[in-house]
């Protein structure tokens, strides 16, 4: 059998591979520093968001109504299931369907100076109908 | 009606399976059971519309036994959001999902050729299992009380009002249209894997794609503006789970269908392709997954809710994702390559890298979105939190503590929040705005530089123009100018291409046309997230001007409509323009939801946007209310409420009901005063029966118990004599500017006509190649000529 030799493919560093390559190395480091920003720990313990210090999710259930404190921040008391409660301060306005709430997500940090808990972003669940009891009138 | 509902889906997933396995005999030589696989597609589709009609009548006709109508139905409903109530819910959206899917099943029926067999044995394959889903959440299951029984409400519970608006009409079915089609040129990558035409199959993909990828971007678009105008979330995009789920089959539509163009060209990226299309429809699947199965419930606005259908989803999701590697990993080495162009300026390779600059932003955006679910993996979450920690130093001012926070937590999840996407995704699309710059100016295996520099001077003229105008009007961070500026560039030259291009036929600038708009959409969105001022809460007290970010605000008047929706009637002043704006609180005692509407001023290069937040009635001051316990000031004076005084006994004819007061004047000792309601019998006159005991004050003033309410513990005291002025009425609303949002709703809308322009190209071309012509695209549209002729 005849044998045809192949000429041995050497590895050629083509520069649109350099440039793919950079772009995933770019995307790794963005994401690594994004990461470190943006990373938030959920708990449902209120100590635990107090021990960390750091950013958290903290969700628990309305402890009190919300109001305006005297700097017009929307302020209120979250609970946990331990029924211990925090103070919350939250630097935006009040959330559509606060009232309703039935679990609320803080996301923020505790801040041991003040005793606060200083949000910068909350969710409000609001009673799904699919959580619902039919009602009997 | 249960059970006649809950026949025609199971019939529609019989006649699924019929078409399904019908269809994948036919390969084998089965001839007759091409007539099975047709008449089995086409009775899903007889099937499916049956359930959407008798959904629509049971909506129509009101039938609150059926616990679906219950929840999203009322009876004062206007009608046509009666029809739209049936995607309201979650059962719903399944069935409109379906119904497309069966729809577009039409269309592949005789009209794919040989590819028929193949293709709906996938693509009916998959309409059955989200018939499965269906019956799952069955739509027309029975309202039940509380002991299991049958039980029919007089009244439904209403459409939820932020779903009762005209985005809820339109946004939901273009959404799922989008759903649907993506499935289509999945069926056709397996099916070109399982026939082993591997070039065939990109042809017909092709429009599928343009189409599906029209309408998730029509959707994205109507979903963002809708969050935006109607719903008051601020913003049009918050990276939320929901819309990131929808965002990345988007950006993978995308990539396949530049890749699918290259194929077309040149025969390259065949196995890149079926790859792409793959992950196309994963991710569809996956996002649905991620939406629907409860997953994320603590990690995004939007409310969801395990919905029994957790395991089905997972079950799809690697059944789908497994058998379509594993068929692409089969036929791997079968699929025989073409090498690409070797030049780097050539449209070959920098279609590639824009290829590999869409999924590495998909990446990025699906892992991030995913954290939650990663997380939540027993034990994972616990080791990465243990890992990242070692290396946290977060930005809020809190930071790392070696003694406590290395320590996990003891929910081992964890979540990103925005900001993660708004550091990590414009960078990275920077990129892909540099290769639209040139890209589009390149042959597609070469390029002459003398050329290209030549036709780039103008367009990087307007850029320079651009970012120097950035600059006077005041972005000044790097990134920003970068997009404004480079933005310009690559609509300069994309421009420049529409202009080549146009005369050989209109529809060839579809693509050109796209890159303009997302161009636009672009320097919209970078200028609109990063120099939108802070939302500032600000009070308007009727009657007065209060001032905020060069805008006179104005409150004239709260009005109540007959069905709760309440107005602020607002003007707005900037210079010698006045224009009124209308924000609405809306609060639904039945759903138990507020609802807020913006109001927005949109001009070109900015909008202001102001949301309402709270109505506060006219305040008389001299009046306070208090609970026991409190302390409030009237004037010169405190007041302390100690507790009601009620007599010990009651005297004949008459009760008092006195509120035990601490009264301090000016700071003076307080002094303990109860002032009393009396309540007289046997009095002819009723105005007499009850009758107010005022005590004086210090100062010459009294003080009067005005109303108590023994259940809450609380008293209303009003102070004679003081006059002090009423409070006015006041309208508290946050207000924002937020620069070039137009820009962004003029871009996608573009893009989509680009698209359009695209899809109808490229269908017709796969028509008339299909038939061995050579292509001519009309060039006059509705008789009208346009571009040179030949």
């Amino acid at each position: 059998m005849a044998t045809i030799s192949i000429p041995q493919r050497r590895l050629v560093i083509k520069p649109i591979y350099l440039l793919g390559i950079a772009m995933i190395v770019l995307a790794v480091v963005l994401g690594y520093n994004g990461l470190q920003q943006s990373f938030r720990p959920y708990t449902t313990k209120i100590d635990e968001a107090i021990v960390s210090g750091r950013s958290v999710q903290l969700q628990g259930y309305l402890g009190s109504k919300g109001t305006y404190n005297e700097q017009g921040k929307f302020t209120f008391d979250l609970q946990d299931n331990t029924g211990k409660t925090v103070k919350v301060v939250y630097s935006q306005p009040k959330p559509s369907n606060f009232e309703q709430a039935i679990s609320i997500v803080a996301i923020g940090h505790y801040d041991a100076a003040q005793q606060i808990f200083i949000a910068d972003e909350m969710l409000v669940k609001c009673p799904s109908k699919y959580q619902e009891q039919a009602n009997t009138k | 009606m249960y059970l006649v509902g809950t026949l025609l889906i199971v019939a529609a997933i019989a006649s699924g399976l019929l078409a399904t396995v019908s269809y994948s005999l036919v390969p084998r030589g089965n001839l007759a059971a091409l007539t099975y696989g047709r008449f089995g597609t086409r009775a899903t589709f007889v099937f499916v519309m049956l359930v959407v009609v008798l959904l629509n009548y049971l909506f129509i006709a009101q039938r609150y036994d059926i616990d679906y109508v219950y929840n999203y139905s009322s009876k004062d409903l206007e009608p046509y959001f009666r029809v739209a109530a049936v995607w309201a819910g979650q059962p719903g959206s399944f069935v409109i999902w379906v119904l497309w899917g069966v729809l577009a099943a039409q269309f592949l029926v005789r009209r794919t050729r040989n590819n028929e067999p193949y293709v709906l044995t996938v693509f009916m394959f998959i309409q059955t299992a989200l018939l499965i889903c269906m019956l799952v959440r069955n739509p027309f299951v029975p309202h039940l009380d509380t002991n299991g029984l049958p039980f029919t409400p007089d009244d439904g519970k209403g459409l939820n009002p932020t779903l009762h608006n005209i985005w809820m009409l339109i946004h939901p079915p273009i959404l799922f249209t989008g759903f649907a089609l993506m499935g289509v040129p999945f069926s056709f990558a397996m099916a070109g894997l399982w026939r082993r035409d591997y070039d065939g199959w990109a042809k017909h993909a092709l429009p599928w794609t343009l189409g599906a990828w029209a309408f998730l971007g029509l959707a994205l678009l109507l979903g963002g503006y809708w969050a935006y105008e109607t719903l008051g979330w601020g913003g049009y995009w918050g990276w939320d789970p929901v819309e990131n789920s929808a965002l990345v089959p988007w950006l993978i539509a995308t990539a396949l269908l530049h890749s699918l163009v290259v194929q077309k060209s040149g025969g390259g990226l065949r196995r890149t392709n079926f790859a792409i299309a793959i992950a196309t429809y994963v991710m569809i699947f996956y996002s649905t997954f991620l939406t629907r199965s409860g997953v994320l419930s603590n990690f995004s606005v939007h409310s969801f809710v395990e919905e029994g259908l957790k395991g089905l989803m997972i079950g799809y999701l690697a059944f789908i994702t497994i058998g379509s590697v594993g068929v692409l990993a089969w036929r791997w080495r079968d699929i025989p390559s073409r090498q690409l162009s070797e030049k780097l300026l050539s449209r070959d390779s920098f279609i590639v890298l824009a290829l590999i600059g869409l999924i590495v932003i998909s990446t990025v955006i699906s892992l991030g979105t995913s954290m939650p679910v990663i997380s939540g993996i027993p034990g994972v979450g616990t080791a990465l939190q243990g890992f990242l920690g070692q290396f946290f130093k977060l930005d809020d001012g809190t930071t790392y503590n070696a003694n406590t926070s290395a320590t996990p937590f003891a929910d081992g999840r964890f979540g990103l929040i925005g900001s993660f996407y708004s550091t990590t995704v414009p960078p990275l699309a920077l990129i892909l705005v540099l290769l639209m710059i040139i890209g589009p100016l390149m042959g597609w295996r070469d390029t002459n530089i003398r050329n290209l520099l030549r036709a780039l001077r103008w367009p990087a003229l307007a850029a320079v123009i651009a970012a120097c105008a950035g600059l006077v009007v005041g972005a000044r961070d790097i990134l920003p100018i970068a997009y404004i500026g480079l933005c310009t560039f690559a609509v300069g030259t994309n421009l420049l291409m529409i202009i080549r291009t146009v005369r050989g036929g209109f529809l060839r600038i579809g693509g050109y046309m796209a890159h303009v708009g997302l161009m636009l959409f672009m320097v919209g969105a970078v200028s609109s997230t990063l120099y939108a001022t802070p939302e500032e809460r600000i009070l308007v007290p009727e009657g007065q001007q209060v001032s905020m970010y060069g805008y006179s605000f104005g409150f004239q008047g709260w009005q109540m409509a007959p069905d709760g929706r309440g107005t602020l009637e607002m003007t707005v002043t900037r210079g010698n323009e006045t224009w009124k704006a209308s924000p609405q609180l809306y609060f639904n005692p039945k759903m138990g939801a507020t609802m807020a509407t913006p109001a927005i001023k949109s001009e070109l290069f900015r909008d202001l946007y102001v949301s309402p937040a709270e109505y506060q009635p006219p305040l008389d001051q001299n009046v306070t209310d208090l609970t026991v316990g409190a302390t409030k000031a009237v004037g010169p004076y405190t007041f302390t409420f100690l507790g009601f005084q009620v007599p010990d006994s009651h005297s004949a004819g008459s009760a008092d009901v006195g509120a035990r007061l601490l009264v301090s004047y000016n700071g003076s000792p307080t002094v303990e005063l109860t002032p009393k309601i009396t309540l007289l019998a046997d009095v002819k006159n009723p105005e007499e029966a009850v009758k107010d005991n005022p005590v004086s004050l210090e100062g010459g003033n009294s003080a009067s118990l005005a109303a108590f309410d023994p259940v809450q513990r609380r008293v209303i005291i009003r102070v004679n004599g003081l006059n002090l002025p009423v409070d006015p009425a006041k309208a508290v609303v946050t207000v924002s500017v937020k620069p070039g949002v137009l820009l962004v709703w003029l871009g996608v809308v573009i893009g989509v006509i680009g698209g359009i322009l695209a899809i109808v190209r490229r269908s017709l071309e796969g028509r008339l190649q299909s038939n061995g012509h050579r292509v001519p695209l009309p060039r006059s549209i509705f008789g009208l000529k346009i571009g040179g002729g030949r």
